[in-house]
C-alpha cells in the first residue's frame, strides 16, 4: 500500500503545483524520480519531526498543500503539539501520511509501536483519519483528499483486507454513502434472514484480531469503516441501532471511537441488546513479537452494552 | 530593494515608546492578565521597527510572534500606531470579540499564526518563507523569539535548513536576558554556528541598523539586548515582573517611574 501511495503521490505532483511533499527520511527512494524532477516540491527534510509538521503549516499559510510522510510515532507522538497547534488550531491543511502504526513495526518494540495515533487524533479534533483497506480503496481515498486539500490522516497499514473475497458476503448500497468519501461499506450474509449480528471492522488489521474470521462467518452483516470523520459517527450509529448484537473490531487504542459512538447511541431510544468491543491490550510489549502474535495473544474484549 | 530608513525623530520615538509603555502597565493591571516583562522588553525595538515599516516605508512583510506571550506589547503597538486598535481594546476582556492573551492571527493581515507554545514560531516562519521563494518573491518575515525560548530544540533543527535554504527570513531575538536556567550563554552558542548581529534596543542607531537589515536578501539573526521594564526605574530586570501584574499601588508608582532610556 505504501508504494502505490506513493507512485500515485508521484504521479500528482505532475498535475497539481500546488502540492509539495516532505519526507522525513522516509519513502527517499520511492520518490527519487518526483525529487529529481520536482527539487523545490518534494523535500526530504530530515529526522526533525516537530520542525517538519511546522514548516508545513507554514507551508500552507503561504498556500501550499503539504503532504508529509513518515513513521507514525514520530509524526504523531512526537509532533502532537504541532499537528494540535500548528496545523488544526491554526487551520493550516495538510495530509500526514504514516507507516508503522500500531504495531507493523513489532519486532523493533516499543519505541516503534503506535496503537494509539487516532485516538490521539480524535482527541484534538482531527476531522478526517483514514486507514483504507486496500490499495485502490487508499488511492481514492488520497484522491479525494487532494482534489479537497483537506486537514487529512492516513495510515497506511502493512495488512490489507478485500472483504468482498469472502463468498458468503455481499454487498448492500448504503443511502448515507452516496457523497464522495466513502466512510464505510457493508456487506450482508446471504444466509441471514434476520439483523441478529453485525460485526464492524476498523481498518485492515481488524482481521489480525483473535477470532475475527469466526466472527464474520457467524455474522449476519459486516460492516467496514474507511474513513472516521464525523459523519461516519452519525452513518454508522444508526446501522448499529438496527441490529440485536454488534461487535466492533477496533485493532487499536478504541477509546475516542468507544466515546463518539456510545455518545450517539444513547441518544436512540432502540439499542441493541449487547454491543462488544475487541481490541489489542495497551502494554509496551518489549519483546520481538511477530505483529500477528501481538493482535492474536493480546486482544481484549470491552463490554460496552 | 530599497534600504529602509527610520526619519521619525528620537525625541518623538521616546514619546511614542513613553506612551506605549504607560498603555501596557494600564492595561495589564485593568485586565489582570498579560506578561508585562516581555510585552516592554520587546516593544523597545518593535515599535520603531513597525513604525518604520508601516508607517514611514508601506512595506510588504510577514510577521509571527513565536514569543506569543508578548500579545500585549505587540497588540499595544497596533493600537498605537492605529493600525488596528480592536485587538488592545478588548485584550483579555470577558467580550466574544475578545483577544486571549497570546496573539492570534486575526489580530493583524501580516501576522501568519496564532502562536504562545514556545518553539513553534520559527518553523512556520520557515514554512512560509519557503512558499516565497519558490515563488521568487521573497517577501521578508519576521520571525520574533524570546532568549528562554532558545532552549527550544526546533530553533536548532530549523536553522539547518533556514541558512541551507537561503530563506528571506529576519529572526530578532529579544534577549532580556531572564532565563532562570543556566544557559544563558546560549547567544554564544548561536554566533558560533550562524551569523548575527549583535544590537542594544536602547540604541537609535543600532535600530536603524536593524531596519536596514530587514531589506536585504536572505537570512539575518538580529539580537536585541534588552531589559525587562528597562524604561521603569527600580523596576527593572526583576523576574516577578515576567507575568506579574502590578496591583494599583504599584501601578501608581511604576508610572512615576517610568523614564525612556534611548540613546543616539
Amino acid at each position: 500500500m505504501r508504494n502505490t501511495l506513493l507512485k500515485s503521490i508521484s504521479e500528482k505532483i505532475n498535475l497539481d503545483n500546488k502540492l509539495i511533499v516532505l519526507l522525513g527520511d522516509l519513502g527517499v527512494f520511492q520518490m527519487k524520480d518526483a525529487m529529481k524532477k520536482y527539487p523545490s516540491r518534494v523535500l526530504n527534510f530530515g529526522v526533525m519531526e516537530q520542525t517538519m509538521i511546522g514548516f508545513s503549516a507554514g507551508l500552507a499559510s503561504g498556500n501550499y498543500y503539504p503532504i508529509i510522510y513518515s513513521i507514525t510515532p514520530f509524526l504523531v507522538d512526537r509532533a502532537y503539539e504541532q499537528i494540535k497547534l500548528d496545523l488544526i488550531y491554526n487551520k493550516n491543511n495538510a495530509l500526514i501520511l504514516s507507516a508503522g502504526a500500531s504495531y507493523d513495526y513489532s519486532t523493533l518494540g516499543p519505541t516503534h509501536h503506535c496503537p494509539h495515533d487516532i485516538t490521539n487524533l480524535l482527541s484534538i479534533n482531527h476531522p478526517l483519519i483514514s486507514h483504507p483497506f486496500t490499495k485502490i480503496e487508499s488511492v481514492n481515498i488520497l484522491n479525494l483528499i487532494l482534489q479537497n486539500k483537506e486537514q487529512a490522516y492516513i495510515r497506511i497499514s502493512s495488512s490489507e483486507l478485500d472483504i468482498s473475497k469472502y463468498s458468503k458476503l455481499e454487498k448492500v448500497e448504503l443511502k448515507s454513502q452516496k457523497a464522495n468519501l466513502i466512510n464505510l461499506e457493508k456487506f450482508i450474509s446471504k444466509n441471514s434472514l434476520s439483523n441478529d449480528k453485525l460485526v464492524i471492522l476498523f481498518g485492515p488489521d481488524s482481521i489480525l484480531l483473535k477470532d475475527c474470521v469466526e466472527h464474520i462467518k457467524d455474522s449476519d452483516a459486516v460492516i467496514t469503516v474507511s474513513v472516521i470523520n464525523k459523519k461516519m459517527f452519525k452513518d454508522l450509529s444508526e446501522e448499529i441501532n438496527k441490529f440485536k448484537r454488534v461487535l466492533i473490531i477496533i485493532p487499536y487504542e478504541p477509546s475516542q471511537i468507544i466515546f463518539k459512538l456510545v455518545s450517539r447511541i444513547n441518544t436512540f431510544k432502540n439499542k441493541p441488546n449487547s454491543i462488544l468491543v475487541l481490541h489489542p491490550k495497551p502494554d509496551f510489549y518489549d519483546s520481538s513479537y511477530e505483529k500477528i502474535d501481538i493482535f492474536r495473544k493480546y486482544t481484549e474484549e470491552t463490554k460496552i452494552i | 530593494m530599497k534600504e529602509l530608513g527610520l526619519n521619525i525623530s528620537k525625541k518623538r520615538m521616546k514619546e511614542l515608546l513613553y506612551e506605549n509603555t504607560i498603555n501596557i502597565l494600564k492595561k495589564a493591571t485593568e485586565v489582570k492578565a498579560g506578561h508585562i516583562g516581555g510585552s516592554l522588553s520587546m516593544s523597545q525595538f518593535l515599535l520603531p521597527i513597525i513604525y518604520s515599516l508601516e508607517i514611514e516605508n508601506k512595506f510588504n512583510y510577514r510577521i509571527l510572534l513565536s514569543k506569543g506571550h508578548a500579545s500585549l506589547g505587540f497588540y499595544s503597538i497596533l493600537n498605537l500606531l492605529k493600525i488596528n486598535e480592536k485587538p488592545f481594546e478588548n485584550y483579555c476582556t470577558k467580550k466574544s470579540s475578545s483577544f486571549h492573551g497570546h496573539t492570534c492571527k486575526k489580530s493583524f493581515n501580516k501576522l501568519i499564526a496564532s502562536s504562545g507554545s514556545l518553539g513553534h514560531g520559527l518553523p512556520i516562519a520557515m514554512g512560509f518563507a519557503y512558499t516565497e521563494k519558490i515563488r521568487n518573491r521573497n517577501i521578508p518575515i519576521i520571525c520574533i523569539l524570546g532568549d528562554g525560548e532558545l532552549q527550544e530544540g526546533t530553533l536548532w533543527e530549523s536553522l539547518l535548513h533556514i541558512f541551507n535554504m537561503n530563506l528571506n527570513i529576519k529572526i530578532l531575538i529579544d534577549f532580556n536576558n531572564s532565563i532562570e536556567t543556566n544557559t544563558s550563554k546560549i547567544d554564544e552558542g548561536i554566533k558560533n554556528l550562524v551569523k548575527t548581529s549583535d544590537y542594544s534596543a536602547h540604541s537609535y542607531k543600532d535600530i536603524k541598523k536593524a531596519i536596514n537589515l530587514i531589506t536585504s536578501q536572505g537570512p539575518e539573526i538580529i539580537i536585541f539586548r534588552t531589559t525587562k521594564l528597562a524604561n521603569v526605574n527600580s523596576y527593572e530586570s526583576k523576574p516577578q515582573w515576567h507575568a506579574g501584574i502590578p496591583n494599583l499601588d504599584e501601578l501608581n508608582d511604576m508610572l512615576k517611574k517610568v523614564h525612556i532610556r534611548l540613546e543616539d
